[in-house]
């Protein structure tokens, strides 16, 4: 009795965090379509939505966020590959150089946002080298990078952050296929180059783009960067959200609700991709 | 012989010539190479192996101790010895996947020294096959021809070409997930072949076959050679596919070539004993100081006779063992069956032998 219970004990802890998120989420969607009965709120309603999209702050916010996103997943994915590809055609995948190179992984980005604000900001050590190498007059005229309404500064913390991480991901499938099918693509006339884009990289396409949507959701989902790096407008989604959402006026987090709904959203359909990436790596992986 | 399938010279040079005289494209002149390469690879091509006192170590274990060995033109040569003998990374070393240590090996009789894999002329079908995963069948024949940047025209014509002589026609668009295992054997050929080698290094391409289908490909294989003129080098560890096969046969041990021979000598005038047991039981008979060493087969028994008693009979199917006790000791003796159904002899029988030599 006790070992057919022995399953289902191990799975309690598991289960209450599930409901929990589940119970969040829930109440969640349910505010975001503007039922909050405590307030007087009981008609279902996508007007939050629709305002959301349409107002233009608040959908500013939202481009800013994909803008963010996009570009740091995009710029991740194509440096940390670019690296792999130098670090696997090199045959440097182990020892002291990966160990570097994951180092970032394990530093928290509070830590990275104070280190982007130490290098570029406009009293930063770049603007004052750049000064004192007589490239600029005065520090003011260093370009403005954190801050900024481009979000560069917080671009640049992410890629200092994500681009170990795409490495750390995909150098062992990289090293992995570059030695035994990149061996034979060599033995067959094949130079080191054509061999990475003709046989390496399309194969560790599934690992890659799963790396992007990785980086692609925690960056259009994550506080802190955008809250210590960013611009006072735009703000960024999970910015914007919190600030709707400790707003004095309690009617308002209907708004905050439905900004993290469309971050849900956008993040289920890229976990749904991500799914179907890693279930056509498994199938692949089966039928081997 | 050059490698006219790798360089592209020699008989291709006036065509070049005439094409980028008369204002021709690129296409038309790679064309025409690739159609001259076809015309000289049909004549045969195929190249020489020399080695010389070859050492290749990883880290500090030593895998090929001073290794020589000479392949001619046109040969069909084995490299056969029991697993972690060297064999592979021999195979390996000529295609210039292994960094080697010391010694030289020439192709064609060009120092091979910091000459990139590519360029060798040479290709391997390994173990593990390694098709891309990631193209149909007919994309992979294509590969090596693709990286020349041959017209797709040809390149067409040259997969068909070489999935019917593989025995795989229709082929082409089949995924690689979708095929068998025989059929995957047949397009690393296929692949290889597509690639114009000099020198064919098969690294036990059969070993994951049964035993039908690894006989159906060895003897593929020893047609694809003939027919295209190949040099091949087969590493195996089967004895019976390097007999079957081979014009000579490596027999390797600890790095080293214990016996380098034709099939018919390595068999029957092994260089020491462990050539010997390598290719199965040896009787062992002492004259004086001397010791002969008898294959079973050779072992006749006398139904007549009163020299030995029969201990042990295993039937092996055509054959029967047979465990002779003697005063020496134990003498094996092979047989077929139907021979020994017709002597009448069971185990605990006084029978005679003899040694046919």
């Amino acid at each position: 009795m006790r070992r057919k219970l022995t399953p289902y004990i191990l799975l309690v802890p598991q289960t209450i965090l599930t409901i929990l998120f589940l119970v969040g989420l829930v109440t969640g969607i349910t505010q975001s379509l503007g039922m909050i009965p405590a307030f007087g709120m009981t008609e279902p309603t996508l007007r939050y939505y629709r305002e959301v999209l349409t107002k233009p702050d608040l959908l500013e916010s939202v481009l800013y966020s994909l803008k963010i996103a996009c570009s740091s997943a995009l710029l991740s994915t194509a440096a940390g590959v670019l690296l792999c590809g130098i670090l696997v055609t090199g045959r440097r995948t182990k020892g002291k150089m990966m160990r570097i190179v994951q180092m970032p992984i394990i530093v928290p980005h509070v830590v990275a946002a104070l280190f982007v604000i130490n290098v570029c900001s406009q009293n930063g050590l770049l603007a004052r080298v750049c000064c004192r190498l007589g490239m600029i007059e005065e520090q003011q005229e260093f370009p403005m990078m954190i801050y900024d309404s481009h979000g560069i500064g917080i671009v640049i913390a992410y890629l200092w952050k994500e681009i170990p991480f795409i490495i750390y991901f995909v150098i062992a499938i990289m090293a992995n296929i570059d030695g035994k099918l990149g061996e034979a693509a060599v033995n067959l006339g094949a130079g080191r180059l054509q061999t990475f884009f003709r046989v390496t990289l399309p194969l560790c396409m599934h690992t890659i783009c799963s790396g992007f949507l990785i980086i692609f959701v925690f960056a259009l989902g994550a506080y802190e960067l955008p809250f210590l790096l960013g611009a006072t407008t735009p703000k960024a989604l999970p910015v914007q959200a919190y600030i709707q959402y400790t707003h004095p006026d309690l009617r308002n987090r209907p708004y905050a609700m439905a900004l993290n709904g469309m971050i849900i959203v956008i993040s289920l359909v890229s976990a749904w991709a991500y799914f179907m990436l890693m279930k056509k790596n498994l199938d692949r992986f089966v039928r081997k | 012989m050059h490698n006219l399938g790798r360089q592209w010279t020699c008989a291709a040079a006036p065509v070049i010539g005439m094409l980028s005289g008369c204002g021709c494209g690129r296409a038309m002149v790679r064309r025409a190479l690739w159609e001259c390469v076809e015309r000289e690879e049909e004549k045969g091509v195929d190249m020489g192996v020399r080695i010389e006192k070859l050492c290749v170590s990883f880290g500090k274990m030593r895998v090929l101790h001073e290794m020589n060995m000479e392949i001619g033109d046109g040969e069909f040569v084995s490299l056969l010895g029991a697993s972690g003998c060297g064999k592979s990374t021999l195979l390996k070393s000529i295609a210039g996947l292994l960094e080697t240590e010391s010694g030289r090996i020439e192709i064609d009789g060009k120092v091979m020294d910091n000459v990139a894999p590519e360029k060798r002329g040479t290709v391997i079908v390994f173990q593990d096959l390694r098709l891309f995963p990631h193209m149909t069948a007919g994309k992979n024949i294509a590969f090596p021809m693709s990286i020349k940047k041959v017209p797709k025209e040809l390149q067409r014509k040259t997969v068909e070409r070489l999935l019917a002589q593989v025995q795989l026609e229709g082929y082409g668009n089949r995924k690689i997930r979708e095929m068998s295992g025989g059929q995957m054997q047949r397009v690393a050929l296929a692949r290889a072949l597509a690639a114009k080698p000099g020198l064919l290094l098969l690294d036990e391409p059969f070993s994951g076959l049964d035993e039908r289908l690894r006989t159906e490909m060895g003897e593929l294989v020893r047609k694809l050679h003939r027919e295209n003129g190949l040099t091949t080098v087969l590493v195996t560890h089967d004895k019976q596919e390097a007999l079957k096969f081979s014009d000579r046969i490596a027999l390797m041990s600890g790095g080293r070539i214990l016996q380098y021979d034709t099939p018919q000598k390595i068999y029957r005038h092994p260089a020491c004993r462990e050539v010997a047991e390598y290719f199965g039981r040896m009787n062992y008979i002492r004259e004086g100081d001397r010791e002969i060493g008898v294959r079973p087969f050779d072992v006749r028994i006398l139904p007549s006779g009163n020299d030995c008693t029969v201990e042990e009979i295993v039937f092996m199917g055509e054959t029967a063992e047979v465990r002779l006790g003697t005063p020496q000791g134990a003498v094996y003796c092979l047989v077929m069956s139907r021979e020994l159904d017709g002597m009448g002899i069971e185990a605990g029988m006084r029978v005679g032998m003899e040694i046919a030599f």
